[in-house]
């Protein structure tokens, strides 16, 4: 499972947590009108492991990831990327946190569309004044298997080839950890198979740890563990899953 | 579907905006100059009402048809002497009155002349009929000695003189020391918008005012009760001998407001309404611009529309019924803006001591229905290309995930662009070097084209112009200044309309600055050319100012250390005896053609005798004229004359057409002092020791100016660079428009891409980045605008240079290369003002929420 080719994005100790929440409430509204999106989380992402999360609609998965993934805050709780408590993060210093440690691929309208595939990929590398390390970035677009379109405009690829430049611009700047959010919601299933077998490669080969919200329990067999949330709680989780044990376990939950 | 449209405006609102302010600040302008027409023609209406409220029949010199030039006039004068008793006898005359009316100038306490900015300074006969006159002694007492006068209340003001005080008169033969024995006050006491008045008796008319005893400007007759002034004019008309003419009072104000119209209002209304007009085209850009953005934004709406039943036009008409009501409502706003506009545009213009007669502002109906039509009619029009493209698309797009942006093949508009721009070229070429009649029509035809190519071929230059403009940024900036390039070169329809506004601004700007800078520079090379002396002593000539007393130069030449001293002075001459009436100069010519090189190519100078006359070249070959050949002349006494070709001179610059001895003219003309005396030094004095001389004769004058060469050029062409200052100010409303235009271009492309936004902060692109990312490209947009603008400004200026000045013997195209750079800085300044807000806006923006945005 570690035959790694590359060395691990970083060198902390093998099984310690790379994103954890802790307590994490959000609240949306106020009065009457709220809305407990999530009710005290305490979870943890291992390291070099691929982790999904599901849930029914309203169940908080998003709002989990987006908030241990600095794109949103906690109303109370913590969110901790590495050993780093976001809550103390100014917006400055979120942004380079995203930008350097953190990975992201979204439903879609992942790319920006007025430039190259290769651009989209090293882009956080730029944003930083950072030049991409050429072996790494070949090694993530030979896996990715986009070489031969590396000069392509978003509009010019496919839907699953650009959630695969997606994912690879997610890798380049070899961050602590990648958050996807149904990243193959808007795939035929073919294409998403392609995306989710990258994912995971990237797991077992590199030694990337990835977060993935998903609804889709073939997509969520891709994960190491699922994690299952419902009513702004974890409600379970299942390790090693398969297609047919994480629907069990969605029926069991009433999903 | 009309309460569908009203909600989607309202829902809008916010990037309508920029629609709205572009509209409101056009048609605020436009209707802002009409109602200063309207306000200056009723309080100038007033004025004359007033001023002629005593008269009720003229009787004056007959006034050519088509002139309405006073100098002319004043210095025609009738038989009074003859005329009166005649007129007096007639039944139903109460009172008739010979006026004459002339130059005449006073010096205040400071020793400076007071008036003359425009309206005219006269000496006049005081009138003892207190109900002909509009003026009313208000202190001390009627002049009775010859060198007594009575002065306006506002003269006395502004020079701080009063009664019983001893002044100095400046007259164009000689200054006279004159008693101020009264003060005069204007009707009711309103303002007489500048004009100055030195009244004297009838002696001191004899004395000091006309030439022959007897005659006078004109007569003013006042009428006995019950008798109208018609029927008193007509009674009075035969009896006033050949060459005269009677009109009645009502008649006599009605003309003055016409005049007065023909040579200043006008001319400032359609002044003023040509940058109205700028502006408002100006604003097409931004409203077209405006449109076509939020049509593409909502594209699968109205595709939505059409596929539950909706027409192409009533999808259409969602869109116009959108325009009218931002036209509307921007006018009706734009024409209360406009009352602003016009009482700041007055409230200039009287800083400025244009003495403009007072009172409120007159908002005339139609100039009010002109400014809100014609904002409706630019934003329905600019509104309906976008709304019909918008109502062409495809119910089935409505289905499509995502509105791709697809490109449309540009090649046939490449192709009717590069059209027009040959042909355009082709034309000024062809004006330009063929010079055939009306080249400078003919050339603008040119420049028209020109820019119609130009505006076609926006959208096909603009991917490969903006990419060239963004290189260094992108090398610079890193991937923020890639993202800028491509952000700009994106949609190059969009980026060439936005520019486009701008483009057309600064061009027009540039236009002006190279044509004003070339034509500067041919009046100083002519000076600089022709002028020989050493100082001059500048009157202002007869548009105002203070001529300069006759006497001045035959009592400088007399002066220690000035070897020469010659004063050039001149007046109308009906030449041909056709209406025809020329400007013509006049001097001692020998002495003349010393100071000034005339380049005289036929005759001499020394041939110049009386009944003789020089022409230009240039006159000569128009009217094939030569020395030898005679030519019949009207003086403004009427006189007629045959006088001979004498001499021919190619440089025209200073003197004009036609040049004639002084004593010849000054016989048949009352002649208003010199517009400028030339001076020449005797070898070995220096400037400042002829300088100080002068200063002795020039200051009890009114202290004329004593210029050397590098000042009088430079005063030459100064008018040139305050008119340049008055068309950039102008100018600027079209350019804050064209940056507002970007600014909501902008503000409109962020919004459209808040997803992507989104997507660069999620993945580390910081706000700061964010912001220099809409920042530059606004940059490339402006800089696109004024390096186009520039170039075809700076193009058009030297084809339309050498149009206007083919007859010039060199090429006085001059690049105003300061200001061409300063305009350039200008506009990347200008690009980043644009994007102030909607930089702020886009750095603003939440993560989540924009990377959710739907």
């Amino acid at each position: 499972m570690t035959s790694t080719t590359f060395p691990a994005p970083s060198a902390a100790p093998p099984v310690s947590a790379v994103a954890r929440a802790v307590d994490a409430v959000k609240h949306y509204g106020e009065g009457d009108t709220v809305v407990k999106a999530l009710d005290g989380v305490t979870v943890e992402f291992d390291r070099s492991r691929f982790t999904a999360i599901m849930g029914p609609s309203g169940s908080g998965k998003s709002t989990l990831m987006h908030c241990i993934a600095g794109l949103d805050t906690l109303t109370s709780g913590q969110a901790i990327i590495g050993d780093v408590d976001l809550g103390t993060l100014s917006d400055k210093a979120l942004t380079i946190l995203r930008r350097e440690q953190v990975g992201f691929v979204f439903q879609a309208f992942n790319l920006i569309p007025t430039i190259s595939a290769l651009e989209n990929i090293i882009l956080p590398l730029r944003l930083g004044g950072k030049t991409a390390d050429q072996d790494w970035l070949d090694a993530v677009v030979d896996t990715v298997g986009l070489r031969d379109r590396l000069t392509h405009r978003p509009s010019e690829l496919s839907g699953g080839q650009q959630q695969r430049v997606a994912v690879a611009r997610a890798l380049v700047s070899r961050p602590q950890i990648v958050f996807a959010d149904e990243p193959t919601g808007n795939l035929d299933s073919r294409s998403g198979a392609e995306v989710l077998a990258f994912m995971r490669r990237s797991v077992d080969e590199f030694g990337q740890s990835i977060a993935m919200v998903t609804h889709d329990p073939v997509a969520a067999s891709y994960a190491h563990r699922v994690l299952f949330l419902a009513d702004g709680k974890v409600v379970g989780q299942l390790d090693d899953p398969t297609a047919t044990s994480v629907l069990d376990v969605m029926r069991g939950l009433g999903g | 579907m009309i309460k569908l449209s009203l909600q989607n405006t309202w829902a809008h609102k916010r990037r309508l905006i920029g629609t709205f302010m572009a509209v409101l600040i056009g048609v605020g302008f436009l209707s802002g100059t009409l109602i200063l027409g309207d306000t200056l023609r009723a309080n100038f209406t007033r004025l004359f009402d007033a001023g002629y409220s005593g008269t009720d029949v003229l009787i004056r010199p007959e006034k050519p048809k088509d002139s309405n030039d006073d100098i002319a006039q004043a210095s025609r004068v009738l038989d009074a002497a003859t005329l009166i008793p005649k007129i007096e006898a007639v039944d139903g005359v109460r009172a008739a009155v010979a006026r004459t009316t002339t130059y005449g100038q006073l010096i205040g306490k400071d020793g400076e002349a007071i008036g003359g900015n425009g309206p005219p300074t006269f000496a006049a006969s005081w009138n003892p009929d207190t109900g002909i006159s509009p003026y009313n002694l208000t202190k001390g007492t009627v002049p009775s000695g010859p060198d007594e006068v009575v002065i306006d209340a506002e003269s006395a003001k502004d020079g701080k003189l009063k009664v019983g005080d001893t002044a100095t008169l400046l007259m164009s033969a000689a200054p006279l020391q004159v008693k101020i024995v009264g003060i005069a006050q204007f009707g009711d006491g309103s303002s007489a918008v500048g004009v100055t008045y030195a009244f004297f008796s009838e002696s001191g008319v004899a004395a000091h005012l006309t030439a022959t005893p007897g005659t006078a400007n004109d007569i003013v007759v006042a009428a006995d009760q019950g008798i109208s002034q018609t029927e008193l004019r007509d009674r009075i008309r035969p009896l006033i001998g050949t060459g005269n003419e009677a009109l009645t009072g009502t008649a006599a104000a009605a003309e003055a407001v016409d005049d007065i119209n023909a040579e200043f209002l006008g001319f400032l209304t359609s002044f003023l309404v040509a940058f109205a007009g700028i502006a408002l085209f100006v604003a097409t850009f931004s409203i077209y611009n405006t449109f076509s953005i939020i049509i593409a934004q909502r594209s699968r709406e109205s595709a939505l529309m059409r596929a539950i039943g909706a027409t192409r036009r009533q999808v259409m008409n969602a869109t116009m019924v959108e325009a009218i009501v931002i036209g509307v409502t921007a006018s009706v706003v734009g024409l209360a803006a406009g009352l602003g506009v016009a009482a700041g545009l007055k409230g200039v213009f009287d800083a400025f001591g244009l003495g403009l007669p007072a009172g409120g502002l007159t908002l005339k109906a139609s100039s009010a229905i002109v400014g809100i039509v014609v904002g409706i009619v630019v934003t329905v029009v600019a509104a309906v290309v976008p709304a019909r493209r918008g109502s062409r698309v495809a119910p089935i797009e409505a289905l499509r995930s995502s509105a791709v942006e697809v490109a449309v093949p540009l090649r046939r508009r490449g192709i009717i662009g590069v059209i027009f721009a040959v042909l355009g070229i082709a034309t000024l070429i062809g004006a330009v070097t063929a010079k055939p009649d009306y080249e400078m029509q003919i050339a603008c035809v040119g420049a028209g084209l020109i820019l119609i190519g130009m505006l076609v071929l926006g959208p096909v230059i603009a991917r490969p112009v903006a990419g060239l403009i963004g290189a260094p940024l992108a090398r610079l900036g890193g991937v923020t200044g890639e993202l800028s390039r491509e952000n700009a070169v994106r949609n190059p329809r969009r980026t060439a309309s936005t520019a486009a506004a701008l483009l057309v601004g600064v061009a027009i700007v540039v236009l002006f600055s190279v044509f004003i800078s070339s034509t500067k520079n041919l009046v100083t090379q002519s000076v600089n050319k022709t002028f020989g002396g050493d100082l001059v002593i500048a009157g202002q000539g007869p548009g105002g100012g203070a001529p300069l007393p006759e006497a001045l130069a035959g009592d400088a030449a007399k002066l220690p250390g000035i070897n020469s001293a010659v004063g050039l002075t001149g007046g109308p001459l009906t030449i041909k005896g056709d209406a025809n009436t020329e400007q013509v100069a006049a001097a001692d010519i020998v002495p003349i053609t010393k100071l000034l090189d005339l380049d005289i190519v036929d005759g001499s100078a020394a041939a110049m005798n009386d009944g003789t006359i020089a022409i230009s070249e240039d006159y000569a070959k128009d009217e094939k004229l030569a020395v030898g050949d005679s030519l019949t002349v009207t003086f403004p006494d009427k006189a007629t004359a045959r006088l001979r070709v004498a001499m021919v001179y190619a440089n025209a610059d200073i003197i004009g057409p036609v040049f004639i001895q002084r004593a010849e003219y000054r016989r048949h003309a009352q002649l208003f002092g010199d517009f400028i005396v030339f001076i020449g030094l005797d070898e070995g004095t220096s400037m400042s020791a002829g300088r100080h001389e002068l200063k002795a004769l020039t200051d009890p004058i009114g202290k004329p100016k004593i210029q050397d060469r590098a000042q009088y050029t430079e005063s030459v062409g100064g008018a040139l660079d305050q008119l340049l200052g008055i068309v950039i100010v102008m100018l600027a409303l079209a350019i804050l428009i064209a940056v507002m235009g970007i600014a909501n271009t902008l503000s409109l492309s962020v919004y459209e891409r808040t997803r992507e936004l989104g997507v660069l902060r999620a993945v580390g692109t910081t706000r700061q980045q964010v912001r220099r990312l809409v920042r530059w490209e606004s940059v490339i947009v402006s800089t696109f605008g004024t390096v186009g603008g520039v170039g075809l400004g700076a193009g058009l200026g030297w084809a339309l240079v050498q149009a206007a000045f083919s007859d010039s013997k060199t090429n006085p195209f001059a690049l105003p290369v300061g200001q061409l750079v300063m305009i350039l800085v200008l506009g990347i300044v200008v690009g980043v003002l644009a994007s102030a807000r909607p930089a702020y806006r886009a750095a603003k923006m939440e993560v989540l929420g924009a990377v959710s945005a739907t």
